[in-house]
């Protein structure tokens, strides 16, 4: 049992480890300091630039940035419809798998371009290779596109001239963010992680389905395609789709302990290491690890509570006379254990990853609610990019109220934060209750009208549990799900499409906005009655703004679904 | 299992926590409130309507309130009279102390014509005569305005409010939406809440952050404020306050009252001290300001009492000459004045000016806190000399 506290707690550490100088890297490549991959990717970029006729010096504002994100967001949306919807006649389809139909299609296309990777399929049958891998080529962007908003955000906030026009956000650091950042790290990172996956037994292929023949004589047929470069990319852009229906858990995606522990450190390093960057990138280095340290003991204060109460088991189960010493072990792999599906549970739930090496379905009420709470707070390391747009919404909520609290005009960084940003700062911080109270009500209000609805295989608290997680998944733009419920209709297909684009751009074009109406302000210098934000004063103060914002907006869901189960177990 | 009487236990302590969230905040709204109504009622208690003496056609003069006068009407106003309404002087020229306007503790000099004729209300004229017309309505004089800065009647809110307001609407509409999916809720998990206990709720948990929070900031901040020695009155002082990065200091009329009061005499070599005091004192008699006065204040009552102006002639101070003094029965003119009025005076009857005394303040002009003021004396027939002089200050209130 100690040792599978160990190897956790020394993933943990070692992803840490490595996040800092990762962090030193990507402030470097923001701020357009030579790297050691310029000699490489130099000469290729300046060659899409003449080719392009691209003035890559050019500056953009936010608003063009936005819009030119959202374009190219659209733009891969509708190619992603075309490739789903006609898969079954395109080329690389070996196992005859057919199209999607329109819902299905609009809900993965979306899915896959806002990073979240909700899946309502299984991929052995529900997509050609085909389409395995222009999903892997939306994992790439769409983290990348994260990234790229995060840039701007960086940019903004370091900007101290007026009017903020484009300063270094220019075509330049947009399209650096797709050959550069990715190439070193990206690609670099998922090569690595697709060998070491290969030499642990994960299939990279394009041949159809295997058949072999089981222990007991029978013939099966086994699934297999390009897993290996599709689960590290899942893993390092934080989506989470995998590229089998059982995701990390099936054994083809996830061989062993080892490509288990290699995974969860592949998801968690950008989210960190982009927290490094902002302090790094701004010089605020202080901030930054305030920032870390708030993530982390949220993130703490999350995962541990799940690893104790996964170890201890399910005392429903003891009560049946069944040996409950290895944990709760129901609805997770043996190969895993209890420790570490916990901590997996917890930190796909945190990052906005969504892969999952257990089902999340079957964790105890409070782990449930734990996973749940993750992904309402959705801050705590964040997906690629928006982790930390999404922290600096209550950063600016936290700068605030604490400005009222001693009486000053509340200022971030030398900016003033005034009514619009507030107000911007606020919708932001509002659509999540929205969309997820206001889904799984939507939701909880057919299942009353018409009870033979067949979504759910669990009724009650579960049941209800299993919507508010599915719609909560969706406004994270997570992507894992209690997936007891029937969820390939066009319901789920639909409603949960609408909160996903919503919960995925809402929460990109705010902190844009609030940071370029900053980079347009005044810039005052800091005096003896600057509020300090990199304290850990300030620390706390964040922490309770996100405790109280989650506990006002989510509280009577959660204690109807996971805290009501919990208290009916007992 | 399937245990429905979970869910109101669950339910219950949030409730009843914002319950309370919302009793505490209007109990000490209600308090703020209360306060600033009973500050704006002390404030109108003291403002007091001034007598002013209204100039009839034929010129006949009857006294009424100096809220019945009106644009155009005109008044006098002699020395000691405090100004009733804002007006322009079209008569006379007088000196007026305008600290408790403008904060300039040296009396001004206003006269009709030109750029310095307007005068304000509230002001008092310290000598002469002036006749003065009226160019504002009731209700819009500089007082007034003042008075509903003070009391707050256009009060506009601060961009921090204005911020708040939108964070707290924030709030209420996280509410709204939990009171509104709380129903689908509900029925789900089939316990309908009845309309009374779902009303309760929402009123429960809607004003909470409207009116509860504002007043609570706004009272630690006064809280907060107090402990570091600043009275604030309202949150928005609070928030001002916090602002604040450099602190400019200037006399003002609220710490100083514009009155010059003589702090002690300097004789002259050669002349005893109890003879300067008996000169300054005499020479004072006739000067109804402040300083004249102070003067005859300072002086211990038995060096006065011996002194004796039968049939003398007063002169009254002016702001025209600078100088007040007597003309003695015995022919022995006494002066006191500004120190180069007395200079002229004395120079132009061929005597020399001191050189201590010239040299004891030769910034006079430039000292607002000390000023020297000379005595002359000059017997009749006898060589005009100078007596000494002494030195004022500023009477300050705290």
């Amino acid at each position: 049992m100690n040792t599978e506290l160990l190897g956790v707690l020394a993933i943990f550490l070692l992803t840490l480890a490595v996040a800092w100088p990762m962090g030193r890297y990507i402030a470097r490549v923001y701020s357009g300091e030579r790297t050691w991959t310029d000699p490489i990717f130099g000469p290729i970029e300046r060659l899409f630039f003449r080719v392009s006729g691209i003035d890559p010096n050019r500056g953009m504002t936010w608003v063009e940035h936005l819009k030119a994100l959202l374009t190219i967001n659209f733009v891969w949306f509708l190619m992603s419809m075309f490739v789903l919807m006609n898969m079954a006649w395109l080329p690389l389809n070996p196992d005859g798998n057919p199209s999607m139909s329109p819902d299905l299609a609009f809900n993965t296309s979306i899915s896959f371009v806002v990073n979240c990777n909700l899946q309502h399929y299984s991929g052995e049958s529900g997509l050609s290779y085909l389409g395995q891998i222009w999903l892997m080529f939306l994992q790439f962007v769409s983290a990348a596109t994260g990234m790229a908003a995060a840039a701007v955000l960086f940019n903004a906030l370091k900007t101290r001239q007026r009017p903020f026009r484009g300063v270094g956000v220019g075509t330049r650091q947009f399209l650096r963010l797709f050959p550069e950042i990715q190439h070193p790290h990206f690609v670099a990172l998922v090569i690595l992680v697709t060998i070491i996956l290969m030499l642990n037994g994960s299939p990279m292929t394009f041949e159809g389905k295997d058949t072999i023949v089981g222990l007991q004589g029978d013939t099966v047929q086994v699934s297999r395609g390009p897993v290996a470069a599709f689960v590290a990319i899942k893993h390092i852009g934080t989506n989470g789709g995998g590229f089998f229906g059982a995701n990390s858990a099936h054994s083809l995606e996830n061989p062993n302990y080892l490509t288990a522990l290699v995974q969860l450190f592949a998801q968690l390093l950008i989210p960190a290491a982009m927290v490094f960057a902002f302090g790094f990138y701004l010089r605020r280095r202080k901030l930054a690890i305030m920032i870390f340290a708030v993530m982390t003991i949220g993130f703490l204060m999350l995962v541990i509570p799940n690893i104790v109460s996964e170890m201890k088991g399910n005392p429903a189960i003891s009560a049946m006379g069944v040996d409950q010493s290895l944990g709760a072990i129901e609805g997770k792999e043996i190969r895993f254990g209890a420790a570490m599906s916990g901590y997996w549970s917890i930190l796909t739930t945190v990052i906005s990853t969504g892969s999952v090496n257990a089902m999340h379905d079957s964790t105890m009420p409070l782990s449930g609610m734990n996973e749940l709470l993750a992904m309402m707070v959705n801050a705590f390391y964040g997906g690629c990019g928006v982790g930390i747009l999404n922290f600096f919404i209550y950063l600016i909520i936290a700068v605030f109220i604490a400005g009222l609290m001693v009486g000053r005009t509340p200022e971030f960084l030398g900016k003033k934060v005034e009514a619009r940003e507030v107000k911007i700062a606020m919708i932001t911080a509002l659509l999540s209750p929205l969309l997820i109270m206001g889904g799984t009500a939507l939701s909880a209000w057919m299942i009353v009208q018409d009870p033979s609805l067949p979504w759910l295989n669990n009724p009650g608290f579960h049941g209800f549990s299993e919507m508010l997680y599915e719609m909560t998944s969706a406004n994270a733009n997570n992507g894992s799900g209690f997936e007891g419920l029937g969820d390939n209709n066009p319901f789920w297909n639909i409603s949960t499409g609408i909160i996903l684009i919503l919960g995925r751009f809402i929460p990109i074009i705010g902190p844009v906005a609030i940071a370029g109406l900053l980079a347009s302000k005044k810039y005052i210098p800091e005096g003896a009655g600057t509020l300090k934000t990199d304290t850990s004063t300030f620390g706390v103060m964040i922490f309770c703004v996100i405790a109280i914002i989650t506990a006002l907006s989510y509280f009577p869901a959660l204690a109807l679904g996971p805290i009501a189960e919990y208290f009916s177990m007992q | 299992m399937w245990r429905p009487w979970v869910i109101p236990a669950t339910i219950s302590p949030y409730s009843s926590c914002c319950y309370s969230r919302w009793c505490l905040p209007n109990f000490a709204e209600a308090f703020a409130e209360a306060r600033g109504k009973a500050q704006a009622e002390s404030l109108r208690k003291t403002r007091k309507d001034t007598p002013a003496k209204l100039l009839l056609d034929g010129d006949s003069i009857t006294t009424v309130s100096s809220s019945d006068l009106r644009r155009g009407d005109r008044f006098v106003c002699e020395a000691g009279d405090i100004i009733p309404t804002d007006g322009e002087i079209i008569e006379g020229l007088a000196t007026i102390d305008e600290s408790a306007i403008t904060g300039e503790s040296a009396p001004v000099i206003r006269e009709s014509g030109g750029d310095k004729s307007s005068v304000t209300g509230g002001t008092k004229v310290l000598s002469d005569r002036i006749v003065v017309s009226v160019t504002v309505q009731p209700g819009e004089s500089f007082l007034d305005k003042m008075i509903a800065l003070v009391e707050g009647a256009s009060r506009q809110k601060t961009p921090n409010e204005i911020a708040l307001t939108i964070l707290l609407a924030g709030f209420t509409l996280v509410f709204v939406i939990v009171c509104v999916t709380l129903k689908p809720f509900a029925d789900y998990a089939n316990t309908p809440i009845s309309i009374a206990a779902y009303v309760s709720l929402f009123v429960c948990l809607i004003p909470t952050t409207i009116g509860g929070l504002l007043s609570a900031i706004g009272i630690a901040g006064m809280d907060r404020a107090l402990r570091a020695n600043v009275i604030t009155k309202s949150g928005k002082a609070v928030e001002t306050a916090g602002d604040i990065d450099v602190l400019l200091l200037d006399k003002t009329g609220t710490i100083t009252i514009g009155n010059r009061r003589a702090t002690n005499f300097y004789p002259t070599a050669g002349i005893h001290r109890d003879e300067l005091i008996r000169s300054s004192v005499m020479s004072s008699l006739a000067d109804e300001t402040p300083e004249g006065k102070s003067i005859v204040e300072l002086a211990s009552p038995e060096l006065v009492k011996g002194l004796s102006v039968e049939g003398a002639t007063m002169i009254k101070f002016t702001a025209e000459t600078r100088t007040s003094g007597v003309n003695l029965a015995d022919g022995t003119r006494i002066r006191k004045g500004a120190q180069d009025t007395i200079r002229q005076l004395v120079e132009r009857a061929g005597n020399v000016f001191p050189d201590d005394i010239a040299k004891e303040n030769p910034a006079y002009f430039f000292e607002w806190r000390y000023a020297s003021r000379c005595v002359s004396k000059r017997k009749s027939g006898g060589r005009n000399r100078i007596a000494g002089h002494y030195k004022t200050r500023y009477q300050r209130t705290f």
